[in-house]
């Protein structure tokens, strides 16, 4: 009756090694019930703080650990064979892993004092944000929309909760009310693009859909569907709303604005980290359509969008909270950029993963000394108040400088490197309009940081203000900052090690496994079809053809149509031979024909070819004369020529240059002659 | 070892500041003389370098000119390397940055007297930035110390400036930025072009098309024109100058000025030749522009600094004009009048600077009459004047006859122009300077304050003296200054000429392949140059071989 062989052979084995790569996710998931349970009987606070970083701890040694092993989830072959692993972890997965770890770490690090002062429970609220790594390393982990859906919720959720933990403070349930009907309407959207992605492909799997987009891009299937691109625009507004790109920002500024400053941290960075980790894994696996379509268009103007506005709007505020959170809005736009590039797909990955952990570090700093500025003024954070603050707080101050400056992007802190590599994946990428536009809104983003540099240092401190040097209240904060600030140099100055870190492992823009799969298809597909005898780019073909005798053989219309799209695909633009043909198409090798179609002979040729017999009428021998790229597909024909073609009068001294032009048919003709660039073609003697 | 002697140049002004960074608020003294010791010892340093610099009398190429040279991988991810060297064109410059150090921190020692941590530290980063950007031969490595001694100056200006300080620090940091960032997305342009940042390797291998070319040169140029500064974006020069303390100025003006002159000829010139030729043209206009509207506004200045700082906007066009000459004279006169700039205004901010210590003002009007009452300052501020007017004895002199030579013996009538029009400026910078001298110094003594003004005391004197005697003995003895920097300047003028005809194949248009021409036969034959006599006898038979070219 029931069939265990058949089950077995539908469903994967699941063993408890399948959860190892959620290791990490599961330590802190048993942390957080265990601070739960540890709330509800009442142990003391100090236990439960000591709990959080001992969860923390096993989570990175396990993260640490898994690096050496592979799971059978990591394994592509396994992975192939099942074809519905919903979450896998991979290098690109477990940096961003870590980088989640680090800002849980510091989160619950920063708030201690933060929710003593504020009179708050630790434990929920350390329950609340470790739920919300899990969340992240879920999403990131994610490889199924559906799963993507669940570990976003999860992340949001708990990160509205957060953001009003403040309650009844106003200013911190009005941020909560907004963060959360602008998310959720955010998930909507989300959840929408999804069901429409789910109708036009039938499977939620990344790498399946990605499949399914690389078919439609090699020609092997039909066009993307208007539903297609329709989901696909809705999840593209889903991922802005949730990295906070203009014009789906509004919500950004109010939230990190009301929420207690350590979930601003958080929100700054990892929940912007993560969003944008799983936005780069779905519009570089699933949704990448190769070259320019709707898609990259909208992208490119998120960014661009994002960069302008954010910096413009951060000009205009007052309060350094505020400022922070446009200059975040801002960042994103840089993001994107990489995202923008991801023609060049390992810097673009590389460089973003190298942004987000130097913006993880300068984010992370400056809300550090924020938090340090904010205990002492009780919240009171206006930049006009910091005037005179450098003789004040001489230590801060010349940190929080240093993360401004690395913030703004100059030499030699960490953020310019940051922004060297995005820059530079933008420019590889040809994109280099969008890194203009970024260098100059980068110069608007000194001024505003620079701002509240020139306000702690050269304005004079208002008469009322304590004249005492800085205290230290604060010792772990103020260590805290001070090690980023030299760390933040330390990777400006040396950053070999971090790039080599971020430039381990890389998404595939299609699964191995789909490309195995599509290489299947496209050999079942070509015995079906015979080989088409046209030439095909419409480069080759002279632009003013000659009258023809006889229509050709093959019709033309279905080939022609199907070969169209090959030169826009992704992994053949990036073939060698591909690149070869640059050349060839710039060199115009149908100007140097023709003086060959002028040539007498030929023209002595054309009034005698119907009076002679043919042997295949189908092949007329003014093809043969004039368009030498058809050749070796004409060449095995067995009968006599008459006339010497335009092959056999050239030189036998010059090298034919073999390109290999991408088929997608296999027994199509591969190798064409094509007329060297580099020599001139020697012109027929004249009749004279 | 050798590569040492450059390392150590550069970051032993950065030892010192972070030592500085250690040390309490309260001990200004042990700041200052901590400082000066590191500034000095920099200086002493650099005389070995002086002297240690050598070059073979005939120099195959710019890169055989490039001695001390120190090469090591940087940031293998990038391709970067730390990669230092010196030639004759920085030589120069090199010498003139560790020579103003300590002279900067000097005049300063007693009008600082707030947050003198600060002020040594900035000025100690603010010496490694400089250095290292004279000194760097990978454009990622420049562009890191081009950067670096932006902020401690955006500091000098915004914490010990004067009442419009901050206006004119953010004034200096945002039109610095908007050149530099351009530049920064040309030389990443130019790293993924060819795969590299090293700079003399680019000088072989370099080619770029004509578009490519225009849009490098664009970026670059408008980085260093911002800064030297050229006419129509000079309006920084000013408020920088002004607000700036004397230390600020004095750098500003010795050095920093420079750095976009030396940009131009060290990277936009020999990178992208044709580009140059599309742009000789207007930016020699623009220079002529900016001779004579900075004299004419110096003229009507009330406010002894910023005549001063005006008169630098017509003194770089002086030195803009020499290098777009692109011939030994001028090229030989804009390296010197560099030096001469950074010596004679140098020394003009300096003695402002005493003058507003005692006095607490700049204005002309304030003064009158002053030369009776403080006798040696009135001295060396006539000295200084000359200077910069271009008194022959003195060293403007030279370097302003050379670069007027160099544009004369241009073969074209727009340049004959330029150098007649050039040559009013100076007329024009006499008249500015001395009546400016006249009105302070000389007169009856109106107000009584001015009687009480004390004399330079040992401090000044001295500081006063070091750059007086380098203004005579550049002006008596030029040749011992150019000996260092002739052999590099015919290697540069040769690179010039065999880039020149380095055309990308099949991208160039015609009509640059015909421009060309003409240029490259004007500086076909290099003239051997030691001193100015030799320059005059030599610049005639090369322009008679360049006629007899036709």
């Amino acid at each position: 009756m029931f069939d265990t062989a058949i089950w077995a052979a539908i469903t994967p084995k699941i063993t408890l090694a399948s959860f190892g790569a959620l290791a990490p996710a599961l330590a802190l998931i048993v942390t957080a019930i265990l601070l739960i349970l540890f709330v509800s009987f009442r142990v003391e606070r100090d236990i439960q703080i000591f709990i959080t970083f001992v969860g923390l701890g096993v989570a990175a040694f396990l993260l640490w650990a898994i690096g050496f092993h592979r799971f059978p989830e990591v394994d592509p072959a396994y992975a192939a064979k099942q074809a519905i692993s919903y979450v896998e972890v991979d290098a690109f997965t477990r940096f961003f892993h870590l980088l989640f770890l680090v800002i849980a770490a510091a989160t619950c690090l920063l708030s201690i004092r933060f929710l003593t002062i504020h009179q708050r429970p630790v434990g929920e609220f350390f329950a609340l944000v470790l739920f919300a790594t899990v969340g992240m390393m879920a999403l990131v982990a994610a490889r199924d929309l559906l799963m993507m859906y669940l570990a976003l919720e999860t992340m949001s959720l708990t990160t509205y909760v957060l953001v009003g933990f403040l309650a009844p403070e106003k200013r911190s349930i009005e941020a909560a009310i907004k963060y959360f009907l602008i998310g959720a309407t955010g998930s909507a959207i989300f959840l929408f693009g999804i069901a429409f992605l789910y109708g036009a492909t039938g499977t939620m799997h990344f790498d399946l859909i990605g499949q399914l987009a690389a078919d439609t891009v090699f020609g092997t299937a039909r066009a993307p569907s208007g539903y297609f691109m329709l989901g696909a625009t809705f999840l593209l507004a889903g991922f802005a709303f949730k990295v906070a790109a203009v014009p789906f920002h509004m919500w950004a500024p109010d939230a990190y604005d009301g929420a207690p400053t350590p979930i601003t941290m958080m929100m700054a960075i990892a929940v912007k980290a993560a969003a944008f980790a799983v936005f780069a894994r779905v519009f570089v696996v699933s949704l990448d359509l190769g070259g320019k379509n709707w898609l990259a268009m909208v992208l490119l103007i998120l960014s661009a969008a994002t960069m302008i506005w954010g910096n413009l709007a951060a000009i205009a505020q007052r309060d350094l909270k505020r400022l922070l959170a446009y200059s975040s809005i801002a960042h994103a736009g840089y993001m994107l950029m990489a995202l923008v590039a991801r023609d060049e797909l390992t810097l673009a990955m590389s460089s973003l993963r190298f942004y987000l952990f130097v913006y993880m570090l300068t984010t992370l700093g400056a809300f550090t000394v924020l938090l340090i500025f904010e205990h002492r003024n009780s919240s009171a954070l206006s930049i006009d108040d910091f005037a005179g603050l450098a003789s004040r707080y001489p230590v801060s101050s010349a940190v929080l400088s240093l993360f401004l400056l690395s913030l703004a992007g100059i030499p030699p802190t960490a953020g310019f490197l940051g922004k060297w590599f995005v820059f530079s994946a933008a420019i590889k990428s040809g994109a280099i309009v969008l890194a203009v536009l970024g260098v100059i809104t980068s110069l608007v983003s000194v001024y505003y940081y620079t701002r509240v540099i020139y306000t702690m240092y050269m304005l004079p401190s208002p008469p009322d203000a304590a004249t005492n040097a800085e205290p230290a209240p604060y010792p772990y904060e103020q260590r805290l900052s001070i090690s980023l600030a030299a760390l933040i140099l330390l990777v400006g100055i040396f950053p070999d090690s971090i790039a080599a870190f971020t430039q381990r492992g890389n998404l595939d823009p299609i699964a191995k496994k789909s490309v195995a799969a599509l290489r299947l298809q496209r050999e079942q597909i070509a015995r079906r079809i015979p080989p088409l005898r046209t030439s095909s780019p419409s480069t080759l073909t002279p632009p003013r053809p000659l009258p023809r005798a006889h229509p050709l053989p093959t019709p033309r219309t279905e080939p022609l149509r199907r070969t169209e799209p090959l030169r826009r695909t992704e992994p053949v633009r990036r073939t060698e031979p591909l690149r070869r043909t640059e050349p060839v198409r710039r060199t115009e090798p149908l100007r140097r024909t023709e003086p060959l179609r002028r040539t007498e002979p030929v023209r002595r040729i054309e009034p005698s070819v119907p009076a002679r017999p043919q042997p295949r009428p189908l092949v007329p021998p003014v093809v043969r004369a004039v368009a030498p790229a058809s050749l070796p597909a004409l060449r095995p024909l067995p009968a006599p020529r008459p006339l010497p073609t335009a092959r056999e009068r050239l030189p036998s001294s010059m090298p034919a240059l073999p390109v290999v032009l991408p088929s997608n048919r296999p027994n199509a003709p591969t190798t064409r002659a094509v007329v060297p660039t580099s020599r001139p073609l020697p012109v027929s003697p004249s009749p004279r | 070892m050798k590569g040492l002697l450059l390392t150590t140049i550069t970051f032993l002004p950065l030892l010192g500041a972070l030592i500085v960074l250690w040390m309490r608020e309260e001990q200004k003294q042990a700041l200052r003389v901590l400082t000066l010791l590191f500034l000095s010892a920099n200086f002493v340093l650099s005389l070995f370098l002086w002297f240690g610099y050598i070059p073979p009398a005939k120099l195959p190429s710019v890169q055989s000119g490039m001695l001390f040279l120190v090469q090591v991988d940087w940031i293998a991810s990038l391709g970067v390397q730390y990669y230092l060297g010196v030639d004759g064109l920085s030589l120069l410059l090199v010498m003139l940055t560790t020579f103003l150090g300590p002279l900067t921190l000097l005049s300063s020692w007693s009008s600082i007297q707030e947050r003198v941590k600060g002020f040594c530290f900035a000025l100690l980063v603010l010496q490694t930035g400089m250095l290292g950007a004279f000194l760097a031969l990978d454009l990622f490595l420049f562009y890191v110390f081009w950067e670096l001694m932006l902020i401690p100056m955006y500091f000098l200006i915004g914490i010990w400036g004067g009442k419009r300080r901050i206006y004119a620090a953010v004034k200096l940091l945002l039109y610095t930025m908007f050149g530099s960032l351009l530049m920064l997305v040309a030389i990443l342009y130019i790293g993924i072009q060819h795969g590299t940042y090293d700079l003399l390797k680019l000088y072989e291998t370099a080619t770029f098309t004509q578009t490519e070319q225009f849009w490098l040169f664009l970026c670059f140029g408008l980085a260093f024109l911002i800064k030297v500064p050229l006419f129509p974006f000079h309006t920084w020069l000013p408020d920088a100058h002004v607000e700036a303390p004397t230390a600020g100025s004095v750098i500003l003006a010795g050095v920093l000025l420079k750095m976009g002159t030396y940009g131009l000829l060290r990277f936009a010139m020999p990178l992208f030749p044709q580009a140059l030729m599309q742009f000789t043209q207007p930016l020699m206009v623009l220079s002529v522009i900016g001779i004579l509207y900075g004299a004419l506004v110096a003229m009507v200045q009330p406010d002894i600094k910023k005549l001063v700082a005006y008169s630098s906007v017509s003194h770089l066009g002086f030195v803009m004009l020499g290098l777009l000459s692109l011939n030994t004279p001028g090229l030989q006169g804009s390296l010197l009048q560099m030096v001469n700039h950074g010596l004679s205004t140098g020394a003009l901010f300096l003695l402002v600077g005493m003058l507003y210590e005692r006095r607490h003002t700049r204005m002309i009007a304030d003064y009158g009459g002053i030369a009776s009452v403080v006798p040696i300052f009135t001295i060396f501020f006539m000295i200084a004047t000359l200077s910069s007017i271009g008194l022959p004895g003195l060293n403007g002199f030279v370097g302003e006859f050379l670069i007027l030579i160099g544009t004369f013996s241009v073969n074209k009538i727009y340049a004959k122009t330029y150098a007649i029009v050039a040559g009013v400026g100076i007329i024009l910078g006499a008249v500015y300077m001395l009546w400016m001298f006249r009105r302070v110094m000389f007169g009856p003594i109106e107000r009584p304050e001015n009687q009480e003004i004390a004399d330079l005391n040992k401090r000044e004197i001295g500081v006063m003296l070091a750059v007086t005697v380098l203004m005579i003995w550049i002006g008596v003895a030029p040749r011992t200054v150019m000996q260092k920097t002739d052999a590099s300047v015919q290697a540069f003028l040769q690179h010039m000429q065999r880039v020149q005809h380095r055309v990308v194949a099949g991208a160039t248009p015609r009509s640059v392949v015909a421009e060309a021409t003409p240029r490259s036969k004007r500086i076909a034959t290099p003239v051997p140059a030691v001193g100015v006599r030799r320059v005059l006898d030599a610049s005639m038979p090369s322009q008679k071989t360049a006629k007899a070219d036709r």
